[in-house]
């Protein structure tokens, strides 16, 4: 079956675009909806998983784009760790990852998202979002500092 | 080239991973995929249905205001001419009125000498002026002043003609001793008198202020809030302010396979408060006792949420910096770090806010007078707008911000509500009543939409304090002393 196949797959998107659960299942419910709607207009060319994650992407963006999230520079990081040893992330699981993406500010969780995992170029977020693509590129910088920031401080926990 | 090991990493975290997805999800997937057809085909389109039902009640306003003047205007004729005709035809009867022609032939037959033919003069030309016009039909006794003009030309003496219809053709003073009586002047004033003590049945009225009230007495055909001799017709419209402090009750049950431990955590975490309603109603009075309300108001449900999360770990970093001397004259500094953590609960605590605008529509019956009345109401409260702002749990436990914009929890519109009151108001003003009004609102659907997890309704139960303005006090008058 479709849905039990996919479902947990899909979910992981939705959380990941999403500041919490609620929101994610909100997304998820929409995105199947969508997606059996339209079951029929798939043309069997490419991967049927990539059209999945394709639509529930694009709910997510969606969704996002209803909220009129503001692309804010957050002027707290400290650039003391200039990137971090492979070590200090090899034993983090999904889940781990998953929670910290969520601490990060709406704007930098959505470019990172985006072009980390979903692989879009900065043109095309830019596009997406309605953004310039400096701006795209300075969030992800941020992002992708300010989460090894937060492994690092996991990391100290840790140990 | 760290920076691309870490991205690697990241995406291949994810590459393969499941998060598990709620029990209740594919139920509500397929509930939306095939939509029931819930209730009466109207139940979705509220906002339409309020602005029609609010549509057919002006409508149906303004066309009864036209029909009631047209009833007026046409009664004033009849009114104005036949008091005078009945101290002279014996066989009138009420719902044959005679014309004004008619009538001219009857004053002709019944009085040749100057006296009578002035009576009849007056008699038109308060017809022709429509001016305030003063028939005597005896200079001493009966003065009774009729307006008989455009504006106040409602039914007071209506009931008049119907009330000397009553009276029998075969009286003692009849057709022919009026006959007999021609001769005189004198005597045919007399006879005339003595016809219209028995005609009008108003013999023991010597004065004005006595045929006054007499002639209030022979009101009993007016619906519409009968006049007084000297005050007006009763008011039909008014104007409701009012707000009231509400207490509610909450339903929660489930709606999609989510467990009831859920719902009673998500219960514990809920308190009410005070909540409250506001509005204004305009109302329309049929017959003496029927009022027909609307308007619109405004209702805010307060909720306090208390979520407490227990093991709460905070940790502080503690650097502590000293200095020590070596020996050998050197000087170090040794930095500590230790870690402190504390654990305990973590309180948090949001106002929660439901509010709506809706449209009243309701039915009052009241009885009871002037000073003191009572009433008992009942009709349909119309949602049309409805937004909510606060926090509540999430199946998974964690506090999430529902608000206009973003949740999707909660309908924009929660429909239909039953109302059903009891009023008692008490004469505060010439044109005010103040009224107390104790009301229960049943909310027929839920204000959670089909996405969600739960179903969750409230029941109000209120008590409006409000006034009551008299839109149109100075309605009609028709006597003058």
């Amino acid at each position: 079956m479709l849905y039990k196949a996919y479902a947990g797959k899909m979910m992981t998107i939705c959380l990941r675009y999403s500041k919490d659960k609620m929101e994610a299942e909100d997304i998820f419910q929409e995105g199947f909806i969508r997606i059996f709607q339209y079951i029929h207009q798939f043309k069997f060319e490419g991967s049927f998983e990539g059209w999945l994650r394709r639509i529930i992407v694009n709910t997510a963006l969606k969704n996002v784009s209803k909220k009129r999230i503001s692309f804010a520079e957050v002027n707290d990081l400290d650039d003391h760790s200039g990137g971090l040893p492979p070590y200090a992330y090899s034993n983090l699981g999904a889940e781990d990852i998953l929670k910290l993406i969520h601490q990060l500010p709406e704007g930098y969780r959505i470019v990172f998202n985006l072009h980390i995992i979903e692989g879009f170029t900065h043109e095309e977020i830019a596009k997406i979002l309605k953004i310039q693509p400096a701006t795209s590129r300075s969030q992800l910088v941020k992002a992708r500092k300010m989460l090894q920031n937060q492994i690092n401080e996991l990391q100290k926990i840790a140990v | 080239m760290i920076d691309r090991l870490f991205d690697k990493f990241i995406k291949e975290s994810f590459n393969n991973y499941s998060m598990p997805v709620s029990e209740g999800m594919w139920d509500r997937i397929q509930k939306e995929n095939n939509p029931k057809i819930e209730g009466a085909f109207w139940w979705k389109n509220y906002g339409f249905i309020s602005l029609l039902g609010v549509a057919a009640i002006i409508t149906a306003s303004i066309i009864l205001l036209n029909k009631n003047k047209e009833t007026s205007t046409s009664k004033t004729q009849e009114t104005s001419v036949t008091p005078n005709l009945n101290l002279q035809n014996q066989s009138f009867n009420s719902k044959q009125y005679p014309s004004i022609a008619e009538y001219n032939k009857t004053v002709s037959k019944l009085s040749p000498d100057n006296n009578k033919t002035s009576t009849k003069s007056k008699v038109e030309n308060g017809l022709s002026s429509n001016s305030p016009a003063a028939y005597n039909i005896n200079d001493k006794d009966y003065s009774a002043e009729i307006y008989t003009t455009k504006k106040h030309n409602k039914l007071s003496i209506t009931s008049l003609p119907i009330n000397l219809g009553n009276s029998e053709p075969d009286n003692d003073i009849s057709k022919t001793t009026l006959a007999a009586a021609e001769g005189s002047s004198s005597t045919y004033k007399t006879v005339l008198l003595a016809t219209a003590r028995q005609d009008i049945n108003l013999s023991e009225y010597t004065t004005n202020d006595q045929l006054i009230k007499g002639l209030k007495t022979l009101n009993f055909f007016c619906s519409d809030g009968c006049p007084s001799a000297h005050e007006p017709i009763k008011n039909n419209l008014n104007l409701e302010i009012y707000v009231s402090p509400d207490y509610t009750r909450k339903t929660i049950n489930n709606s999609a396979g989510v467990n009831e431990t859920f719902l009673k955590r998500k219960d514990s975490t809920e308190s009410k408060r005070l909540s409250f309603s506001a509005g204004f109603r305009l109302s329309k009075t049929f017959g003496n006792n029927i009022l027909l309300k609307t308007g619109m108001q405004y209702s805010q449900i307060n909720e306090k949420f208390s979520y407490r999360t227990e093991n709460e770990r905070k940790q502080t970093t503690l650097i502590t910096i000293r200095k020590e001397i070596l020996a050998t004259g050197d000087t170090i500094i040794i930095r500590d770090t230790s870690l402190i953590e504390q654990i305990g609960y973590r309180v948090k605590t949001t106002f929660n806010r439901y509010r709506s605008i809706d449209i009243p529509l309701i039915a009052s019956y009241e009885w009871g007078n002037d000073n003191l009345k009572a009433g008992v109401s009942a009709g349909v409260i119309l949602n049309l707008y409805s937004w909510q702002k606060g926090e509540s749990l999430d199946t998974s436990y964690v506090p999430v911000a529902f608000n206009k914009n973003g949740g999707r929890t909660f309908k924009r519109n929660i429909g239909v509500g039953l109302f059903t009151g009891f009023s008692v108001l008490k004469k505060a003003g010439k044109s005010t009543d103040f009224f107390a009004e104790p009301y229960f609102r049943y909310n027929v659907s839920n204000i959670t939409n089909n996405r969600s997890v739960f179903n969750q309704k409230f029941d109000v139960t209120g008590l409006n304090f409000g006034l009551r303005y008299k839109l149109n006090t100075q309605r009609q008058r028709y006597f003058n002393r």
